[in-house]
């Protein structure tokens, strides 16, 4: 959901997933690095940073294609200075569609206005 | 209520917490109609107005300093206009209700930045920002 959020949908979410083309049998490259910056382990894939916010590192997601592929025509956006890329509001969608988790479902008809909405309106960032 | 010497005044603040938008109190209705020299019907119809004006003004938590600063009124000024211009054309959707038009429009017109700030602060402002916080509320391992 954090991607949706920065793509204007007004909704809030307790961890932030971050999709990394990484092998999950190496998932301690991952750990390790985030507690060199000083975060906590929670669970295999769950770091608590410094600050308290969650970071949850995915290793595939459902509905959507290779890495690669969704990586090449994910949207770019600046957040806090930086360039990063988040996945399309309609990708998100049919992410949550294919996992068919209650909470995410709950989502859909928000999400939907909002791509609608951007898309009719013409919203870029 | 206010009290001078032995009289009591009840103020009511037409506009700011009282604006009637439908006729379930006729009494009220009536009271301002007189107190405005209006009829019913205009005095529904202005709280109306005034209801949609206050949810968009709450929607941008618009701050006081705005009476004092002219740069940020300004700026305000212009953001209050876009989002007002992005409600009127988010009615596409037909199952919105005014504030979740607003809503939608006020995320719609904002940066990334501040999208991200205003979804931070929603979790601060119901103590959920951080993971100990969350997990005493049993929202987290």
């Amino acid at each position: 959901m954090s991607a949706a959020i920065l793509q204007g949908v007004p909704a809030t979410t307790l961890d932030t997933d971050i999709w990394v083309d990484v092998p999950e049998r190496q998932y301690m490259r991952l750990i390790n690095f985030s507690l060199s910056l000083g975060a906590t382990r929670l669970r295999q894939t769950v770091v608590s940073l410094t600050d308290g916010s969650l970071v949850n590192f995915c290793y595939r997601l459902h509905g959507t294609a290779s890495f690669r592929t969704e990586y090449a025509r994910a949207n770019v956006v600046t957040w806090n200075g930086m360039e990063i890329r988040v996945l399309p509001l309609e990708r998100i969608i049919r992410c949550k569609e294919a996992a068919g988790r209650d909470k995410g479902l709950a989502m859909l008809p928000l999400l939907r206005d909002i791509a609608a909405s951007r898309k009719r309106l013409r919203i870029r960032r | 209520m206010v009290r001078i010497g032995e009289q009591e005044f009840v103020l009511r603040l037409f506009t700011v917490d009282a604006p009637e938008s439908d006729a379930c109190f006729p009494d009220r209705i009536d009271e301002q109609s007189a107190c405005f020299g209006i009829m019913p019907a205009e005095s529904i119809a202005a709280g109306r107005k005034i209801r949609s004006r206050v949810v968009r003004g709450l929607a941008l938590a618009l701050p006081c300093r705005l009476l004092h600063s002219p740069s940020v009124q300004k700026k305000s000024s212009r953001r209050l206009a876009r989002v007002n211009a992005l409600a009127e054309k988010l009615r596409f959707l037909p199952h919105l209700s005014e504030d979740e038009r607003v809503l939608y429009a006020w995320s719609l017109a904002a940066t990334p930045d501040e999208r991200w700030r205003r979804h931070e602060n929603f979790l601060r402002s119901h103590g959920l920002f951080m993971h100990s916080a969350r997990k005493r509320s049993g929202l987290s391992s």
